[in-house]
């Protein structure tokens, strides 16, 4: 019984036997599950003892790997280090080449000289030099060690070089104290390492005084060195039951969702039997359609990818749409869908295609097809009204900016999304070609002769139904250019992939593809207009955002926050605080830099008096103290002060309190300002993600005004408008959503303008926001970006269709040419793309230099000048007024100590390393030179440097100034250039790929031609004429080609006559002789019986009767002569064997495929099965297509179908025709129309037909071509005939 | 068709027989206490307080209250703009479409697992009022307490969603 059951999965229904267990599994993990929740339940206790070990144990581990890596690096280094100053020949600068190596590039490393002098170190100073001798650790000893900003793992260690001891400091980050909310920021923090991957609340305490908690929720646990000395101690909080059910729930899910995707795999593999038993090719795709929209809602009820991944593709911040219910809720989703989508799409072109290529001759259904028309267009103008709105969605429910990615190559989510838009367009286009070939198919455009004509004239009622569908609509989407370049382009590949490429599938795709990509970044470019259009409103929005209201609840998230600050708290008991690092700690934490703000922190002691800050954009601060210490100071307080150039100040206060007393006061400021949006001051590197205005129209481009009961009170931008320019903002008509659109005028141009209208402490508000129209437009650059990446991914596709058919790979001659041209046309073009590259980097290196030389140029005469003037005045003064005077970020350095930096606050708060780059230390110190460029970097945001030596008051000094604060800007970044080169680049090597495929056909086509017509003239056609339109070499070939056949068929003609006449003479010679032999008994017993009559003899009658005898045996004789003589003469017997027609006449006519003809087998039959011979049948098939080429058709159809027991086989082609009075004899020997035909091919087809028990003839002949058909018996219908004849 | 019966019914009954094993992992939800102890900020600032005079736009803020409170992304979409900012504690910040947004604010809904929210500050004065209150969470097993500000936009006769921060 087993056996009977397991012999029911055979074939595919193993798969549902997979199915049965995999059921099974999920079923048993349900009754398993609750078994172990309330396992855990019962044994909570020990479990969790369990748990907190392993947690103890894990975070042991991970510290110990880090230690390890610690320790690897400087035990490496210091090898290094060895090697390098034992060897004499070891200069200076090969020792800070060492320290400053990428393999260090995370790390800090100091190296200091026996007497305590540092003398190497790399772009991170991490401990202090006063801090490191004498040593607080024993050397090789890995602690920790606070700076100002970060925490460091770090480790001490001596080398001994002759007799000498030199100490070096090697430092890992373990966890920064601040946060940026951008990309530069990168993220370390030990501790949220450890919450995130336990799940669980974690301290640390980095110093080995820390004690352990006390508290009962919580755990705590020492932390040991390489040595075993306590360095710090781990706090974390107890896991609790709910976190570790829902855990153990969570995984369970986990492991059935994954288990129910296999199911609903394996099922559909299960029926594919009965998929493929479907006779209607409608049927089997509406089946798929529905299979596939099923398993996609399965794994988007099932949470599949999103449960999967944790990644950024899978939020939808990125992008989401609520369409499909939630099946593009994020950029992984959106890209399952769009697999699904694809799937489907090529499914249909497949099914299109099949369709196209084999539908009915006998017209059945033709009137009724008809019918299918006007819903196939409406099908194509809905389904491409829906591209366009996902188009228009992908653009505008996306915070992804496709066209100002920073780099090249975008970021994850932006990459996957622009998969995606390919994919997606690529299925909907593949739709689109599948209701224009449907159309095209039931319009029967293709069997037509002028079938160029109705093509042309479907394309325009395409056109102008396009532009009506549009009109029609309420809110149209695109505009009716868009539409009709669309159209245009969806027709060009319909006519290349009905019309002239059908035999080639794999090109199909890759133009289509480069069809797909070309629409779909037409489409983004257009909607990313509208949205830049719209950003006029989202900045009129940003604008208003920050009032009033908003800056106080920043401010008092910040002081409330301020207010429970331990480590601040702290940090006033020490003496060594770095208040102003601790100010921007503080900052940085808060809603001021999330927010982007021109904002302040300070910290002032209990006396008011200012001990540190940090603050960007905020001017005297400290001006408007006053008005908040004289009130009651020991409660916060937040008051909005109007500064004396009418900006408003948000100025707030609160005190820092110890066991109720105050030890100190810490004020944060907001200056509220519409320069906030690209505001100068803020640096770069410190503002926020939010990115919200110059993410999608760059804010210089913008003209933004503030009214105030209808005046004028604020300007952002370049140009002051008159009343009357601003007239019509003031009269604009607002809807009832305070919203106005209009066109301005402002310096002869015209600028569309945002305006909206609020109410704000009852005084009228307007802000408009404009930008000048011509700013708007379509330009190659935004193309070429996306370009760059969809080329990438058909290239990719192109490669993938090329493996898949690696079997059916033929080294030809054309495919030799085809990588020859690629070969010779790619080279070059990667090579002169990056010497481009290369050129404009160095340019831009230039260009920087040069800019950094001017500015450092500018330091330098305005101090040169101040000193000249005033020779008495302190250096000090004179470097702090050229800093603020000239605006520009410069330092000053003597030796590797700076003495001046414009920009101190980020110095003294430890953003920047105070001492000298190695480098430039080594160049210009060592080397002597007088300028040095360097690229620097803050985490990872970099920028460039500039060195100069100069002599200021007798001093050697170095004046460094870089653009980290206020970067150079180029005409061209490099990642501009980038875009244009290899966009350009890659937009060619498609192309080339296009024309060497066509040129490596064109040229390669005559000897293909040349190759089949050798095969047909093995197979015995010697009829073969390839037409000659060639010059050169292959004309020659082709020529010889030609009158090397003709040769043959003369000479076949010739030795047959010759051979005949041999056989005629040999068999006359035969039958002579072979006559001769009774002729001479006859003639002999005729003597014989005329002498016996002659002479009376007696016995006459009796030797009557014996030569009688004797000449009717004879006479039998050359009876059977002549019998055995007729046989011979016969013709040569026939090879009759079992043979199926289809495979027979479909491997024929590929001896045609570089003919100008089209030919097409069609049938409904899956085999044919006669008894013929084959190399006749061949013959036979080749002699009809010669016929039909020579009278000039374009294209044959071979139909094959099974009729009262008997296979027919119909040839139409759509030449010439014969002419009707030669109709009757076409059939007969020696008759042709064609002047040098023999006139016996009909005649030898009519005869080796018969001989096969079928019969041929002429169906029909007229100018628009010919059609014969042939028809033999079925093998099946003759055998059962023969047995029903056997048992008669 | 009897093919088809016979392969697929027992499967059928395999699928019935498994759903309630998925019914039963969910995760556990926590209750939302009816009574919690709000701390509300005491912004001592130099303009007097205006308490909600405008009962429409109370009624819209309670609305969003008690549609947080039952993770209610569907009403809490109707009430934002087609452009609404967003400033959230996991990352979120920027403008956001209405179509975009209810999925950020489910996601966010989902891992930062309300325990109390309150908005104990209703401010009507102008014609985009705000309202202030605390967010208290549960975030992957920590609890955490922020502070919310919302501030609505008069879009013709309804009241509209214009900021959400989170800090």
């Amino acid at each position: 019984m087993g056996i009977e059951f397991l012999k029911r999965f055979k074939d595919d229904r193993k798969y549902f036997a997979i199915v049965l267990f995999i059921l099974f599994v999920i079923f048993i993990s349900g009754i398993v599950t609750p078994v172990l929740v309330e396992k855990t339940k019962n044994n909570w206790d020990d479990q969790l003892a369990n748990k907190i070990l392993n947690i103890e144990s894990s975070v042991n581990s991970i510290f110990s790997a880090k230690e390890s890596k610690l320790l690897s690096i400087k035990d490496d280094l210091a090898n290094k280090i060895r090697i390098a100053l034992n060897e004499p020949k070891t200069t200076y600068g090969s020792l800070i080449k060492l320290i400053n190596s990428s393999q260090y590039a995370d790390c800090s490393i100091e190296v200091l000289a026996p007497n305590g002098r540092m003398i190497g170190w790399n772009d991170v100073i991490a401990v202090k030099s006063e801090d490191i001798l004498p040593l607080s650790y024993p050397a090789g000893e890995a602690h920790f060690y606070n700076s100002d900003l970060i925490t460091y793992l770090t480790v001490t260690d001596t080398l001994l070089i002759e007799n000498d001891q030199f100490y070096f400091v090697v430092s890992i980050p373990i966890e920064k104290k601040y946060k940026l909310h951008n990309d530069y920021y990168k993220n370390v923090n030990f501790t949220k390492e450890l919450s995130n991957k336990f799940s669980t609340q974690f301290s640390i305490a980095y110093n080995p005084f820390s004690l352990l908690s006390r508290d009962g929720r919580r755990f705590s646990f020492e932390l040991y060195n390489n040595k075993y000395n306590k360095i710090g101690t781990v706090t974390f909080l107890k896991p609790s039951f709910e976190t570790a059910l829902n855990l153990l729930k969570a995984q369970v899910s986990q492991l059935q969702t994954l288990l129910v995707v296999l199911c609903i795999l394996f099922l559909g593999f299960g029926f594919k039997r009965e998929f493929k038993l479907l006779k209607y090719r409608v049927l089997k795709f509406l089946v798929f359609v529905i299979y596939c929209g099923l398993f996609r809602e399965a794994l988007y009820f099932l949470n599949i990818p999103s449960r999967m991944l944790n990644s950024p593709i899978t939020d939808p911040a990125y992008f989401s749409s609520t369409f499909g219910g939630g099946i593009v809720r994020s950029p992984a989703e959106f890209f399952i869908t769009v697999v699904f989508l694809l799937i489907i799409g090529i499914k249909a072109f497949l099914y299109t295609r099949d369709y196209f290529t084999s539908s009915l001759e006998n017209g059945k259904f033709k009137y009724l097809k008809v019918l299918l028309i006007l819903p196939l267009m409406f099908l194509f103008f809905i389904t491409f009204r829906s591209l366009n709105a996902s188009i228009k969605s992908i653009i505008f429910d996306s915070t992804l900016r496709y066209f100002k990615e920073p780099d090249l190559f975008p970021s994850l989510p932006a990459l996957v999304m622009n998969l995606d838009t390919l994919m997606f367009s690529l299925s909907v286009v593949f739709m689109l070609i599948v209701f224009l070939m449907l159309i095209v198919s039931v319009l029967r455009i293709k069997e037509s002769k002028y079938w160029k004509y109705y093509f042309l004239v479907l394309f325009v009622v395409f056109e102008v139904l396009g532009i009506a569908f549009l009109r029609i609509q309420n809110t149209p989407l695109i505009t009716p250019v868009l539409s009709i370049v669309i159209i245009a382009l969806l027709f060009i590949v319909v006519y290349n992939v009905c019309f002239k490429n059908f035999k080639t599938p794999s090109y199909n795709y890759v133009f289509i593809a480069l069809i797909a990509s070309v629409i779909s970044i037409t489409l983004l470019n257009y909607f990313n207009l509208d949205l830049e259009r719209e950003s006029l409103k989202t900045t009129a929005l940003e604008v208003n955002r920050s009032n009033d209201n908003l800056l106080r609840f920043f401010l008092n998230e910040t002081l409330s926050n301020v207010e429970k600050n331990e480590d601040l708290k702290k940090s006033f008991s020490l003496l060594s605080s770095n208040f102003y690092s601790e100010a921007f700690i503080l900052w940085s934490s808060s809603p001021l830099q999330k927010e982007s703000l021109n904002s302040s922190v300070t910290i002032l002691d209990k006396d008011f008096k200012e001990v540190g800050y940090f603050s960007v954009g905020v001017e005297d601060k400290l001006k408007y103290l006053d008005s908040l210490k004289t009130e009651s100071a020991d409660t916060p307080q937040i008051v909005q002060i109007k500064s004396d150039n009418g900006q408003t100040l948000f100025f707030g206060l609160v005190p820092i309190k110890e066991r109720g007393i105050i030890i100190g006061y810490v004020s944060a400021a907001i200056n509220e300002n519409i320069l906030n949006i690209r505001d100068n001051n803020f640096p770069e590197f410190l503002q926020s993600n939010k990115n919200i205005i110059n993410s999608v129209i760059d804010p210089q481009q913008l003209k933004i005004y503030e009214f105030t009961d209808n005046k004028l009170t604020k300007i952002y931008g370049n140009i002051y408008p008159s009343l009357n320019q601003v007239k019509p903002i003031i009269n604009a008509e607002f809807t009832p959503d305070n919203e106005a659109w209009l066109n301005l005028t402002l310096n002869d141009e015209n600028y569309l303008t945002y305006a909206f209208k609020t109410q704000v402490n009852g005084q009228s508000k307007i802000t408009s926001v404009s930008v000048l129209e011509k700013n708007l437009s379509w330009n190659l650059f935004n193309f070429f970006k996306i370009f760059i990446i969809h080329s990438i991914f058909i290239i990719l596709l192109f490669i993938l269709i090329f493996i898949a058919q690696f079997n059916n790979f033929k080294y030809s001659f054309r495919t030799q040419l085809l990588i020859a041209f690629l070969i010779i046309s790619i080279i070059p073009v990667i090579i002169l793309a990056i010497y481009n590259r290369q050129i404009v980097k160095e340019k831009t290196q230039e260009a920087i230099l040069k800019e950094l030389n001017v500015r450092s140029e500018f330091v330098e005469n305005h101090i040169r000048t101040q000193i000249k003037n005033d020779i008495e005045k302190p250096l000090d003064e004179v470097f702090q007024r050229t800093g603020d005077e000239l605006g520009i970020s410069f330092s000053i350095y003597e030796g590797t100590t700076p003495i001046f930096n414009s920009k101190d606050q980020f110095y003294k708060a430890g953003l920047f390393s105070d001492k000298l780059d190695p480098e430039a230390y080594y160049q210009m110190d060592y080397l002597n030179y007088r300028e040095f460029l360097d690229k620097e970097h803050l985490d990872n945001y970099n920028y460039s440097i500039f060195y100069k030596r100069a002599k200021i008051g007798g001093r050697n000094l170095v004046i460094s100034v870089n653009d980290a604060f206020n970067k150079i800007q180029l005409t061209y970044s490099v990642v501009d250039v980038d875009v244009f080169l290899f966009g350009i680049y890659s937009f060619a090597a498609i192309l080339i790929i296009i024309l060497s495929t066509f040129m490596a056909n064109r040229i390669s086509l005559p000897i293909r031609r040349l190759t089949k017509a050798t095969e047909s003239v093995a197979h015995g056609d010697f009829s073969v004429e390839l037409s000659n339109k060639e010059r050169g070499e292959i004309k020659d070939l082709l020529d010889g080609f030609n009158s090397m056949t003709k040769e043959l068929q003369k000479n076949q003609i010739e030795l047959a006559e010759l051979e005949r006449e041999n056989a005629w003479k040999e068999m006359a010679k035969q039958v002579a002789h072979e006559i001769k032999n009774p002729l001479t008994p006859m003639k002999l017993a005729v003597q014989q019986l005329v002498i016996s009559y002659k002479e009376k003899n007696k016995n006459f009658d009796k030797m009557f009767k014996k030569l009688s005898s004797t000449l009717l045996s004879q006479i039998e004789n050359l009876s059977m002569i002549a019998t055995e003589f007729s046989r011979f003469a016969r013709m040569p017997n026939y090879k009759m064997e079992a043979i199926d027609l289809i495979p027979v006449i479909k491997d024929t006519i590929n001896l045609f495929i570089d003919e100008k003809v089209e030919i097409n087998v069609k049938t409904n039959l899956v085999y044919a099965h006669v008894e013929s011979d084959k190399v006749q049948l061949r013959r036979m098939i080749i002699n009809f297509i010669r016929n039909s080429i020579q009278a000039k058709s374009s294209k044959i159809d071979i139909f094959i179908e099974e009729e009262e027991e008997n296979i027919k086989v119909y040839i139409s082609d759509n030449g010439s025709g014969i002419p009707e009075r030669y109709q009757d004899k076409i059939f007969e020997s020696k008759f042709s129309t064609k002047p040098k035909g023999m006139g016996l091919g009909l005649k030898l087809a009519k005869r080796f037909v018969e001989n096969s028990k079928g019969w041929i003839k002429l169906v029909q002949s007229s100018g628009q071509g010919t059609t014969f058909m042939v028809a033999i018996p079925a093998l099946s219908f003759k055998n059962r005939k023969a047995t029903n004849e056997h048992s008669d | 068709m009897r093919i088809y019966l016979k392969n697929i019914l027992p499967l059928a009954f395999s699928f019935f027989l498994c759903a309630p094993i998925y019914a039963q992992n969910k995760p556990l939800e926590y209750k939302i206490p009816t009574d919690s102890n709000q701390k509300s900020l005491d912004l001592k600032t130099h303009e007097k307080k205006d308490f909600a005079t405008n009962e429409q736009v109370v009624e819209v803020v309670k609305n969003i209250q008690d549609a947080m409170v039952n993770k209610d992304v569907n009403t809490l979409v109707d009430h934002l703009s087609p452009q609404t900012y967003f400033n959230l504690p996991n990352g979120i910040s920027g403008y956001y479409s209405s179509n975009q947004a209810y999925f950020v604010l489910d996601d966010f809904l989902k891992t930062y697992r309300i325990t109390s929210f309150n908005f104990n500050e209703i401010n009507t004065k102008n014609n985009t009022p705000f309202a202030t209150g605390t967010y208290e969470y549960d975030y992957k097993g920590n609890r955490n307490s922020a502070h919310i500000y919302l501030q609505l936009r008069n879009a013709g006769k309804n009241w509209r969603i214009t900021q959400i921060t989170i800090n």
